[in-house]
């Protein structure tokens, strides 16, 4: 768990980015034997996000540090150009944990002390807390340019 | 209703003990049941002003409503097998778009989904009807005596505030409006 007062590392602010469209702009890769599609391909943004996110996490973790400035800079460099195939920059603190893993953290706990609670005020606290940080999450999502409301049930599961 | 999908085979099994538990404790089960169905009749009216909305009306809203209908169809079928695992008696969507907008005025939301025609029309209407949804989950936490019941309402309040977020941002409210979000009463 990440300490409330630890410095953040916050890689770009929370600009949500409009990613409609953004993987149609790209030239599709032609192959020669190439299976014919039995569905819709997914968009070129969503199949780059997760390297994004990495990238962004190792920016984050070799920052400051002397011995690692070339891979910083380097990271830097593909971040900065993965980011302008699929705008939607993630945030990451320092230690390499991103909001959005603090968040499911939350929710996920929230979800195990529900029912553990005899007291109907404290579920009724806890329950608004989760209902907040189910928001808190979408918020999240939308602003690294992914759909804020992946799923039907919100468990705190990546 | 749908067929069972992966997802609501793990509520289904989720929901199992709730049998069990039924047998051992049928006041708290009969107590569930009534609760389960409360939620249920209201997420089946949600589902249906998505398939409404995700039908006919403002292209941007129809494909938003396409989405979000998806979800309410999982979160109605675990309510359902939830109920059916608690002995009670299933319900079904209202039919008609009269029944719809009955069901709406009943929870105080208005102006009906045919009067609200225009984007935000739409979406406001929606807004509301999420906010009266949550505002159920969110107290029925209070009242489930089922533990596993409990924790598959938590996950579905957690959805509908998630839906909450896109519908306040599309109208350009803001999307965190309160610390701690039980919907609307």
């Amino acid at each position: 768990m990440v300490a409330a007062s630890r410095r953040a590392v916050l890689l770009g602010g929370l600009a949500a980015a409009a990613l409609a469209g953004c993987g149609e702009r790209r030239t599709p890769v032609r192959r020669r034997s190439a299976p014919a599609p039995t569905a819709t391909p997914p968009a070129q943004a969503d199949v780059l996000r997760p390297l994004i996110e990495i990238k962004a996490r190792a920016v984050a973790l070799y920052a400051g540090h002397a011995a690692l400035e070339r891979l910083h800079a380097q990271e830097e460099e593909h971040l900065t150009r993965l980011l302008r195939a699929a705008p939607g920059r993630p945030i990451v603190f320092a230690n390499g944990m991103a909001p959005a893993d603090l968040e499911r953290e939350m929710l996920a706990a929230e979800l195990v002390v529900l029912p553990r609670l005899t007291d109907a005020g404290l579920r009724l606290l806890v329950g608004a807390m989760f209902a907040t940080d189910a928001e808190h999450l979408a918020v999240l999502r939308r602003a690294a340019g992914r759909f804020p409301v992946p799923r039907a049930f919100v468990t705190g599961a990546p | 209703m749908t067929g069972l999908t992966r997802r609501h085979a793990l509520v289904a099994v989720a929901t199992a003990p709730l049998a069990l538990r039924a047998a051992d404790a049928p006041a708290a089960a009969s107590t569930d049941a009534a609760v389960v169905s409360e939620l249920l009749r209201a997420e089946l009216l949600l589902q249906r002003s998505y398939e409404l909305c995700a039908a006919s009306g403002p292209r941007r809203v129809r494909a938003l409503a396409r989405r979000f209908r998806a979800h309410e169809v999982e979160h109605a079928a675990a309510l359902a097998q939830a109920l059916e695992a608690l002995g009670g008696r299933g319900l079904t969507a209202p039919r008609t778009r009269a029944e719809v907008e009955a069901a709406a005025r009943s929870l105080g939301v208005g102006p009906s989904l045919t009067a609200a025609r225009s984007r935000r029309g739409r979406l406001r209407h929606l807004l509301a009807l999420e906010e009266r949804v949550l505002g159920a989950l969110h107290a029925a936490l209070g009242r489930l005596d089922d533990d596993k019941l409990l924790q598959t309402v938590a996950t579905i309040l957690g959805c509908q505030a998630q839906h909450l977020v896109v519908l306040r941002t599309a109208l350009g409210r803001r999307a965190l409006p309160r610390v701690l979000d039980a919907g609307r009463p």
